[in-house]
């Protein structure tokens, strides 16, 4: 029962059209955006773990994953999230059990990193020949 | 102004027939079928003139029930009525040591400051 979520891109039509017309690959901008600013959120669902009340073996830790930019047709993406089947500890700490207290620290991660990933984003997709 | 809180507390207390419910553990003897809730994040929405104008809370709602997940209290109407938004749901694995099945719901809640 793996808990994770995808980045894609939205809402940067504009910028893509440009990265295009400055005569970069698209696919490869978008993928290496992806890949830098990815860890944005993963390093925060350490950091929120940590701060949890986990008697701390590093086991719940371990199973926090990133993928590598994956493509489907036009879509590019990395996943985030708990590995589960490989310890599911971290599904119980994320939303709890009748006997434990939810400690999520996998959704926090997404909301509180949204503006600073999308910023590192952009500024990734800058750097390979977008105007500001 | 009315705390997050407040407002979760007061909608499920509004669930017909009455439903024990519990912020964050339920202590004690554990009843055959109850409601769990926890803020899962807040954060700020918008701001302007470095002011924050809006700020989102996401609400978590944990239903356990010993007899399954088909005949479950009606949580959504109180928490709609009291301004939240309906996010998604998720079944929890039944709890091998208290017999409880669960379901996750999410609830977001947009407050203006």
């Amino acid at each position: 029962m793996p808990v994770k979520g995808v980045f894609g891109l939205a809402n940067l039509e504009e910028y893509l059209a440009q990265i295009e017309a400055a005569g970069n690959d698209v696919d490869e901008a978008v993928a290496e955006g992806l890949a830098e600013s990815a860890p944005i959120v993963t390093e925060e669902m350490h950091r929120l773990l940590r701060q949890s009340s986990e008697t701390w073996t590093g086991m719940t830790d371990a199973t926090i994953f990133q993928t590598e930019p994956q493509r489907d047709g036009n879509f590019t993406f990395v996943e985030i999230g708990i590995d589960a089947p490989l310890a599911p500890q971290g599904f119980y700490k994320e939303f709890g059990t009748a006997r434990q207290a939810a400690e999520p620290f996998v959704r926090p991660a997404f909301t509180n990193m949204r503006n600073r990933w999308r910023a590192k984003l952009r500024e990734v997709l800058k750097s390979l020949g977008v105007a500001a | 102004m009315m705390t997050i809180f407040e407002r979760v507390n007061t909608a499920l207390a509004a669930i017909a027939p009455p439903t024990p419910f519990a912020m964050d553990t339920y202590l004690g003897a554990l009843p055959d079928q109850y409601l769990v809730y926890s803020l899962i994040v807040s954060g700020p929405q918008q701001h302007a003139d470095d002011v924050e104008k809006e700020r989102t809370h996401r609400i978590q709602v944990s239903i356990y029930d010993r007899a399954g997940l088909v005949a479950l209290p009606d949580v959504d109407t109180p928490m709609l009525a009291a301004g939240f938004i309906f996010s998604s749901q998720r079944q929890l694995p039944k709890d091998p040591d208290t017999g409880h099945y669960g379901l996750v719901k999410e609830y977001v809640f947009l407050e203006d400051l």
